[in-house]
């Protein structure tokens, strides 16, 4: 502030008194002139004609003395008001000049200030627009720039529209239109969203606050636009945070509720209520834990418990914070897990699980458990558990029993301590479920005959192998006596032409021998002809111990293991030891039969057998049936042929017996099944020539033909020749 | 002529022995034994055959093996019939044949068991043809 030159306001500058003595002293000279003047320009006359001829002068004189009076009394009058004028003028010239100071001073503030809000606007985050009555943009600011995109040159001039989208000038327009007719308001601090255009043609939503000033007499309106995309895109992530949780809070498994500080509920979803089975009225926002732990026990939960002591150690509990576990029981047997986790002063939520299922699961699983343990333990078989590598993992009683080892002995040691030829094997080949034949060693290293069944499963991601294991000692026996008595059984159908078989040599032998004797007794006997005698008695004898041979290998049990053999033989022996009963019952026999025959495994008895049976079979039919071939001969064909494409041999046996029916034909191959009479056939023929051929990996078909039935045996033929 | 016609022979037989059996080596014997005491033998191999050749041949003697093809000893001595004059000796190596054959009433002139005892055999077969053993 410049400082105003201080004046004495007691001097001034003007020096009143020395001019109203001045100007005294002048009227009183100027009086006297025209006193002078006028006397001596007049006679004296009357006062009265001079006054009326010098009136002028007289008025003059009047005046003058009036003036001259006047200043005498007024001047110093003047003086004094000249001098407070002057100490007024010196006063206002001070104010003025501190005036102007001040106002110099309020200009250089209001410049800077105006620099300074210039400032502020330019560096605002915001756009502030200033538009006038009809929309044109009058100033922007370099948010406006920034945020639309524009340079400055272009806003200003410009309607303001070219920043509101398209679809909404219209709008706009006539929002305009109406605050220029002054329709609309404007109210003061009312703010909207809505979504600018930027010059790029890209939406922003933004913050829009108008307000309106009257500026030179002219209506301006200024807008203030906040651009919000990040304030909405966090609205945008908190809306969809938020709709995730309760989304996720409405279909948790689990039924969820949360109280505040003051165990009041501020969150709880559905199914809470649907698993502890609370009325609905009863549950809402701001209802207390203290009230809904009453109406649980209402509801018959928590029957064993005191309620309120209940409610005082839920509070406790929730004051201290932390964790808490428990489980409820429902009415109507169910359960439910619950936990609750507090943080004193702010929050607790509870989760509710239910756990019937899991609870039932649980129970049924110790009952299968229990019943499986049964098995295992009054199984007659041996169940055992190996892992992939053939460590034993578990052994039954039966297993213990079996084998002689002990639980403890055993578990940990491998497979083929118990089957020690092609243990493992058995197992890794379990593509799936495999049933083989094994043989097991006992503890005190006796080896028996196994079926093992074996199968993997999967057991906690590893591979463990099943297996049952059958102690089938005794069946094989069985089953080795049912075959050699099926065998002898065979021998007793054939005694009938054995017997003839046997005794035609004999008697030959006989007969021949009576002969030589009868001629030596006569003196009869020449040499060559006893040569030729004794010769046919040797070869007699011959053929009988064949027979007997024969018998005998057809009669011993086969222990042994398959050889490789001539079925063709097998199918000739058995041919020729039924043909004397075949021809005693007319029935004819038609052969056919190759010169030779790819060999095949198995025992060359035990094919035998089963041809003779089959020929049995045929006779029998052919003999019983009711409807006996004209000519009254039965036939019988029998057959061999070789299927090289397939490599088997097939060996048909052809009757004209009539054929069976469908139902006896199902049962053919059931052991002691028969059509004969009691007492006539044991029906274990078809039946063990099933198994028979069935060792020897080939089949027994039964297949109708026209006049009777035909038996078709089909056996592998030997790989190798 | 079905195996059911009673055949009516001429009586009036020749002095053949005829040995009916399916098996040849037997047979054989037979007609040797019976061939060193001079008599004439015919053979046939089964049941109708023999009874073809008992109607044409006319023997004395037939011996025949009960068990046999086409038609057995038994029936065929039914056949054969009481009126020829023919005597039949059957012969069995079974059993069963041999107590049917005995039990029977059969008009046959002997049933010997197998295996023939030929000195017996020869002493019917002289009998049968009314010779005396020598």
């Amino acid at each position: 502030m410049s400082r105003l030159r201080s004046r004495n306001p007691r001097q001034p500058t003007l020096n009143v008194r020395a001019a109203s003595k001045a100007i005294a002293a002048g009227c009183c000279a100027l009086l006297g002139f025209i006193i002078d003047s006028t006397l001596e320009s007049a006679h004296a006359a009357s006062v009265g004609d001079y006054v009326s001829l010098h009136w002028y002068s007289v008025v003059l004189l009047a005046v003058g003395s009036i003036v001259g009076a006047l200043a005498a009394i007024g001047l110093p009058i003047l003086r004094r008001q000249s001098l407070r004028l002057t100490t007024e003028l010196r006063h206002s010239r001070q104010e003025l000049a501190s005036e102007i100071t001040r106002r110099s001073e309020l200009t250089s503030t209001l410049q800077a200030r105006e620099s300074y809000l210039a400032a502020v606007l330019e560096n605002l985050a915001d756009t502030v627009v200033t538009i006038d009555e009809n929309g044109i943009i009058e100033t922007a600011n370099a948010a406006t720039e920034r945020i639309f995109g524009y340079p400055l040159d272009e806003l200003i001039g410009q309607n303001v529209a070219l920043l509101i989208p398209e679809d909404r000038r219209e709008q706009y327009r006539n929002y305009m239109e109406n605050l220029k007719r002054g329709r609309g308001k404007i109210v003061p601090g009312g703010s909207q969203e809505f979504a600018a255009r930027t010059k790029s043609g890209v939406q922003v939503p933004i913050y829009l606050s108008i307000s309106e000033m009257m500026l030179d007499g002219e209506r301006k309106f200024i807008g203030v636009m906040r651009d919000i995309s990040r304030r909405k895109r966090a609205e945008d992530d908190a809306r969809k945070a938020s709709e995730i949780f309760k989304l996720s809070f409405e279909n948790m498994m689990h039924g969820a509720v949360v109280y505040d500080a003051n165990q009041r509920i501020i969150a709880f979803n559905q199914r809470y209520v649907d698993f502890l089975g609370l009325p609905p009225s009863e549950v809402f926002i701001g209802q207390s834990l203290e009230n809904i732990l009453r109406v649980q026990k209402r509801i018959g939960l928590h029957a064993d418990k005191d309620i309120e002591a209940f409610i005082r150690q839920r509070y406790e509990e929730i004051r201290r914070g932390g964790e808490t576990r428990m489980e409820i029981e429902l009415p109507g047997d169910r359960f439910l897990a619950v936990r609750s986790v507090s943080v004193p002063g702010k929050l607790h939520v509870s989760t509710f699980a239910n756990i019937t299922e899991r609870n039932r699961s649980a129970r049924a699983l110790k009952e299968s458990e229990t019943r499986i343990r049964a098995i295992l333990e009054h199984a007659a078989d041996a169940i055992m558990t190996v892992s992939s590598d053939g460590t034993i993992l578990s052994f039954n009683p039966a297993g213990e029993r079996i084998f002689g080892y002990t639980n403890q002995e055993i578990v940990g040691r491998t497979i083929d301590t118990l089957m020690p030829q092609g243990g493992l094997s058995c197992f890794e080949h379990a593509e799936t479920n495999l049933t083989a034949a094994a043989k097991g060693c006992r503890k005190d290293g006796t080896l028996f005959p196994l079926e093992v069944s074996a199968a993997r499963a999967s057991l906690a991601q590893a591979e463990i192998g099943v297996l049952i294991l059958r102690d089938v000692t005794t069946q094989k026996g069985m089953q080795a006596q049912l075959l050699h008595t099926s065998k002898l059984a065979t021998v007793g159908q054939m005694a009938a032409g054995l017997a003839h078989e046997m005794n035609q040599p004999l008697n030959v032998i006989r007969m021949a021998a009576d002969n030589v004797l009868i001629r030596l007794e006569n003196n009869h006997a020449d040499p060559e002809w006893l040569r030729e005698k004794l010769e046919l008695i040797g070869e007699q004898a011959a053929k009988v111990g064949m027979m007997i041979l024969h018998m005998r290998v057809f009669a011993r049990s086969d222990g042994s293991d398959f050889k490789p053999f001539d079925p063709l033989e097998s199918v000739r022996s058995a041919a020729r030891l039924m043909d004397h009963q075949l021809r005693l019952a007319n029935i004819q026999v038609d052969e056919s039969l190759p010169e030779r025959c790819t060999r095949v495994l198995g025992h060359s008895t035990q094919l035998e057998q089963v041809v003779i049976n089959l020929l049995t079979n045929a006779h029998d039919a052919i003999l019983e049936h009711p409807n006996p071939v004209k000519g009254g001969i039965g036939h019988i064909g029998l057959s061999l042929s070789e299927n090289q494409a397939k490599r088997t041999v097939v060996i048909r046996v052809r009757d004209t017996g009539g054929g069976i029916s469908d139902e006896i034909r199902e049962r053919v191959f059931d052991p002691f099944f028969t059509t004969k009479d009691v007492g006539k056939g044991t029906g274990l023929g078809l039946s063990i020539c099933n198994t028979i051929i069935t060792e020897m990996k080939g089949w027994i078909d039964i297949v109708n033909v026209p006049g009777g039935t035909e038996m078709v045996v089909t056996i592998p033929a030997q790989m190798t020749n | 002529m079905s195996e059911h016609d009673v055949i009516n022979f001429p009586i009036g037989t020749s002095q053949t022995v005829l040995i009916v059996d399916d098996d040849p080596a037997q047979r054989h014997e037979i007609v040797t034994c019976l061939g060193d005491l001079g008599i004439r033998t015919a053979q046939a191999e089964d049941g109708a055959t023999a009874v073809e050749m008992v109607r044409t041949l006319r023997p004395a003697v037939v011996i025949m093996d009960i068990r046999m093809p086409r038609l057995n000893g038994i029936d065929a001595v039914q056949v054969i019939g009481r009126h020829t004059g023919t005597k039949i000796i059957l012969v069995t190596g079974d059993p069963d044949s041999l107590y049917k054959a005995n039990t029977s009433k059969l008009d046959v002139f002997a049933v010997i068991e197998k295996p023939i005892p030929l000195r017996s055999l020869s002493r019917f077969v002289l009998k049968a043809l009314g010779r005396e053993t020598p």
